[in-house]
């Protein structure tokens, strides 16, 4: 009967735990660490001791790490940018700060990688701080990476760098010398569970004591942690699981980093124990940099309403970053906001030296917002030029004049692109020449448009742009069968533009099958097509109800065929 | 056959295994009552389908049904009636298939099979319906179940099963519930998932001895203690990743202090081998852990080296206790390492003496000022000393005054040379006093100390 009480205790226990865990959601990744933690510490702790009493000078570790530094960096030339500098002047002005209060006072240095890739830092025998771009574009505090960069220089402070270097030269039996050759992946891969929370400890202390905030490196751990949540997916059987396991068991073997949960558990006891005040974290001076690049690739992943949202976050950052306005311009573009691009496009100009695409898409945009009062608006910009404007802007300011009335500056400047063509003394000629065409055909002179465009493929003869543009005059002229010969070249769907041309062609034509197949493909890779507003800003009335009569009777072939399903 | 495709035609998909798996406890039952072997030997066929299906379908299937999943309802239906089939006799002659030198009957066989089938169903469905957390509990919680049925039933497979349930809930809990932790301020997953698991070990290594009659005579000598080392290796386990890294230590030497005390208060010698094993644990643990990990920072008083190790050091003088009453003055027999074990656990006192005085010695070596080194181990020595002589053990006394021997060498060969003159003062002094002590007790008691020594 005893037996039976014990064990009923014992059932009850583990189905209680049982209920638990599911109740709180307890989700924790199978996976090899505790193993690893229990192996990598056992190891480190027993190769202590003789690695404490044979220590290497500090000049052998400095050497050892200058030479593996300089090997690493020899590996992956980088090519000089303003934005790779300016980062780097801000990682060796935080890490020095922090440096200055390290105990071993020898010459740390810190150096960015720019990979997007590299979601780690490290650190080298002898001072080398590294840090990825990866790693960076999930911060967006300068007290986060106070904490990374703490957490390295106490890894070379408590010797844990040198450490690494002797036991592989053990392993290896390699001389001093032959140290230098250690691959440094080595150090790259972390280091035991109780050296990492050694370092995360005086690493936060170390922080705190430059008048940094605990709290940067919690929320850094979180973030890190998230990162790893999402590109760690959950086994779907036993079997993936311990497949699972054992690839991470043996890739792993260094690779024994806390559980987050302990790491932030820890600091927080920390934050408790020491009493430290609540600091409020700065931003991040560099954060922009990362934000800008995630609006570019939503930029690319069309998704507009995001790119707008994370370009102007960075612009809160750095409000006067060029690139960043570009692209929430291209996105308000996108959206057909033309007005709020435009403005944009304008700030996103230098005027030292505008660039000739962005000035292109800021006459668009003025033209789509206010065909009146366009020309107005860049004439007034362009005053704002330092010298002489370039022809970039002096044909955009005539395209918009022929959008006014006055052709004039249109033919001057036409005169002009002819001239340059024949005396051969700019490359640009033949686009100057499409882009007076596009004015015209905007102002609805086809003939003079299809003139201009048929000089610039003459030029040009290979160029799809030039032969798209001619299609969509001839479209207008109701020439289908020459805009099918211009439209003959390049069926694939990478050029958007083009499908819809052969959609629209089609639509004139009478064959609305063919015009919804290329309409379907077109609105994947553009799907600025399905904003009425975007097209009738940027093409012909035509263009405009041809694609407004595709986009209904698409929809209605959809009711059709799901009304026949159900 | 018609019987078989009727039902895969009129219970579909997660049903399929279920309507299989009951044609065949039902053809099994009916081959019994008409005492027709092939009925009996269809329904087996049609069982072993079953699984196969439910292998093969069950598992992916995630409808729900009242709140539960499909998969629970039918794995759970199939390996309940797996359980009943394999309760089933079959006539299967005295055939007997021989396998590694021993005879099984095919009856057990067919029996068997049906059984591990149903259990392997069950912990596969555990791993399938709870979180990775939860699933090393439910084995082993399962894994006690089998073992009451298998000693109720004096069913040996039963019993294999249970103890490879809960093998499998033992090495998982290294891959998933000891990383675990939890969130700051509440009672870990991991603390509360491991905790069952260890007691069910330990009620296995306390049940065992009761039920030995029903049990192999190899399952009786392995299973009880290796099932007493798995209950303490998952709360080392537990106490190594729980409990802070400067702690850890101080824990196991808790441990060492408990188990001492069951193996004193149980007689039991696998609670003092685990003790001895644990107490070298804290050895390397204070050595190589809490003597190296130095911060640059003060540390906060709970987390100072004197408290962790200086705690652990206590725990293993406290087991002396117990080991006093354990020792065991008996001739040992054997050779070489067995040899060395064999005298330990004879001894246990004087492995936890010596771990405790050299750890504490080289603990006030690491904690005191340079100059006041000599006088704290003075201290310790006369405190050695005074231990030795109450407790009568020769070697204890040996080692008091190895201790103060030492300090008189320190004294000749570093202090008088390089200590300021304060502490070198305060060192003659009381170097002095202990000197002038020890001879007053050793006139005092010479013919008993000449005894001693």
């Amino acid at each position: 009967m005893r037996h039976w009480i014990v064990v009923a205790g014992i059932l009850l226990a583990g189905v209680a735990a049982i209920i638990v865990t599911e109740r709180r959601r307890v989700d924790v990744p199978p996976g090899p660490a505790a193993v690893l933690y229990l192996v990598a510490d056992t190891e480190q702790e027993l190769t202590r001791m003789p690695v404490h009493f044979t220590r290497m000078s500090d000049a052998d570790e400095i050497a050892v790490g200058n030479r593996i530094a300089k090997y690493y960096e020899a590996e992956r030339p980088d090519k000089p940018d303003a934005e790779r500098e300016e980062v780097q002047r801000y990682v060796e002005q935080v890490g020095s700060h922090l440096a200055s209060r390290a105990h071993r006072q020898i010459l740390y240095r810190f150096h960015y990688i720019p990979m997007p890739s590299m979601v780690n830092a490290f650190a080298l025998p002898g001072g080398h701080v590294y840090i990825g771009e990866g790693l960076l574009s999930l911060m967006d505090s300068e007290d986060e990476l106070a904490s990374v960069l703490g957490h390295e220089i106490e890894h070379i402070d408590h010797y844990h760098c040198a450490e690494r270097a002797q036991q592989e030269s053990a392993l290896r039996k390699l001389p001093l010398g032959g140290l230098f050759g250690l691959p440094i992946e080595l150090f790259e891969a972390g280091y035991s569970k109780n050296q990492e929370l050694e370092a995360d400890r005086e690493g936060v202390r170390l922080a705190v004591e430059s008048g940094y905030s605990a709290s940067g490196a919690i929320r850094m751990f979180e973030a890190f942690d998230r990162f790893y949540h999402e590109i760690r997916a959950r086994a779907k059987n036993p079997g993936q699981e311990l497949a699972q396991t054992v690839s991470e068991t043996l890739d792993g073997y260094f690779r024994s980093h806390p559980l987050t949960s302990e790491r932030v558990d820890q600091i927080q006891k920390m934050i408790a124990e020491q009493r430290w005040p609540a600091v409020a974290e700065r931003d991040l001076q560099v954060a922009y940099i990362s934000w800008t690049r995630k609006a570019e690739s939503e930029l690319s992943a069309h998704d507009y309403e995001k790119a707008q949202q994370l370009a102007n976050h960075s612009l809160k950052i750095k409000a006067t970053n060029r690139k960043a306005l570009q692209i929430l311009a291209r996105a308000e573009f996108s959206r057909a906001e033309f007005k709020e691009a435009a403005a944009n496009y304008r700030q996103a100009l230098d005027p030292a030296n505008p660039d000739a695409d962005i000035v292109r898409s800021f006459a668009l945009s003025l033209a789509a917002a206010d065909k009146h009062a366009a020309k107005t608006e860049f004439q007034n910009w362009a005053l704002g030029i330092h010298g002489e404007p370039s022809q970039h802007v002096t044909i955009q300011l005539a395209g918009l004049s022929v959008l006014a009335g006055d052709t004039a500056p249109a033919r001057k400047a036409a005169l002009m692109a002819r001239q340059s063509a024949q005396q051969n003394t700019s490359d640009f000629a033949p686009g100057w020449m499409a882009d007076l065409a596009w004015w015209y055909y905007l102002a609805g002179d086809y003939p003079t448009s299809l003139g201009l465009i048929d000089e610039a493929i003459q030029q040009r003869p290979g160029d799809l742009h030039y032969r798209t543009e001619a299609a969509w005059v001839q479209i207008e002229q109701k020439r289908l069968a020459d805009a099918m010969d211009s439209l003959a070249e390049n069926t694939d769907s990478s050029f958007p533009e083009r499908t819809m041309s052969r959609a629209v062609l089609h639509w004139q034509e009478k064959n609305p099958d063919e015009a919804l197949r290329h309409f379907e493909t077109a609105i994947i890779s553009q799907p600025e097509w399905q904003n009425q507003r975007w097209v009738q800003g940027l093409y012909s009335p035509l263009v405009a109800d041809s694609v407004r009569q595709m986009q209904a009777e698409r929809e209605r072939r959809k009711k059709t065929n799901l009304a026949r399903t159900h | 056959v018609l019987l078989w495709i009727g039902a895969w035609v009129a219970f579909p998909e997660a049903w399929t295994a279920v309507s299989w798996c009951a044609l065949g406890l039902l053809l099994s039952l009916a081959g019994r009552r008409l005492q027709i072997a092939e009925i009996g030997y269809q329904g087996r066929a049609l069982a072993l389908l079953a699984v196969l299906r439910a292998l093969a379908m069950n598992f992916d299937t995630t409808g729900k049904f009242h709140g539960l999943t499909l998969r629970l309802i039918t794995v759970a239906v199939i390996a309940a009636l797996l359980y009943v089939t394999s309760g089933m006799k079959i006539s299967a002659g005295e055939n007997t298939l021989h396998l590694a030198g021993h005879a099984y009957s095919y009856t057990t066989l067919v029996s068997g099979f049906f059984s591990w089938a149903g259990s392997f169903l069950l912990a596969l469905l555990a791993w399938y319906e709870l979180r990775p957390v939860g699933v090393a509990v439910a084995w082993t919680m399962f894994g006690l179940v089998l073992f009451e049925f298998g000693i109720a039933r004096r069913s040996t497979a039963l019993r294999l099963q249970a103890y490879i349930a809960l093998l499998c809930g033992f090495a998982r809990i290294f891959f998933v519930n000891l990383n675990a932790s939890g969130l700051p301020g509440e009672i870990s997953p991991r603390f509360y998932t491991v905790v069952p698991i260890a007691f069910a070990f330990f009620y296995l290594y306390w049940r065992l001895p009761q039920s030995s009659d029903n049990l192999l005579e190899r399952e009786r000598t392995i299973a009880t203690s290796l099932s007493c080392y798995l209950g303490t290796a998952s709360i080392a386990a537990l106490m190594r990743f729980e409990v802070k890294p400067d702690w850890v230590a101080a824990a196991w030497s808790g441990l060492v202090f408990c188990t001492a005390a069951l193996a004193w208060m149980w007689q039991r010698k696998v609670f003092l081998h685990q003790a001895l094993l644990m107490s070298f644990a804290v050895l390397a643990r204070v050595a190589l852990h809490n003597f190296y990990e130095r911060s640059y920072f003060p540390a906060p008083a709970w987390d100072d080296r004197r408290l962790t190790a200086g705690l652990a050091i206590a725990f293993l003088f406290a087991s002396l206790a117990f080991a006093f009453r354990l020792r065991n003055k008996e001739d040992c027999f054997e050779t070489g390492f067995q040899r060395l074990v064999q005298t330990m656990a004879r001894r246990p006192e004087q492995v936890w003496f010596f771990m405790a005085v050299g750890l504490l010695t080289v603990l006030l070596t690491l904690e005191t000022r340079h100059g006041m080194v000599t006088l704290a181990w003075g201290l310790e020595a006369l405190c050695v000393f005074m231990f030795a002589i109450w407790v009568g053990e020769r070697s204890f006394r040996l080692t008091g005054v190895a201790l103060l021997l030492l300090c008189v060498g320190k004294i000749l060969i570093v202090d008088v040379w390089k200590l300021q003159p304060r502490d070198r003062y305060m060192t003659l002094i009381v170097l002095g006093a202990a000197l002038v002590f020890v001879s007053f007790m050793y006139t005092r008691y010479r013919e008993n100390i000449r005894q001693y020594l």
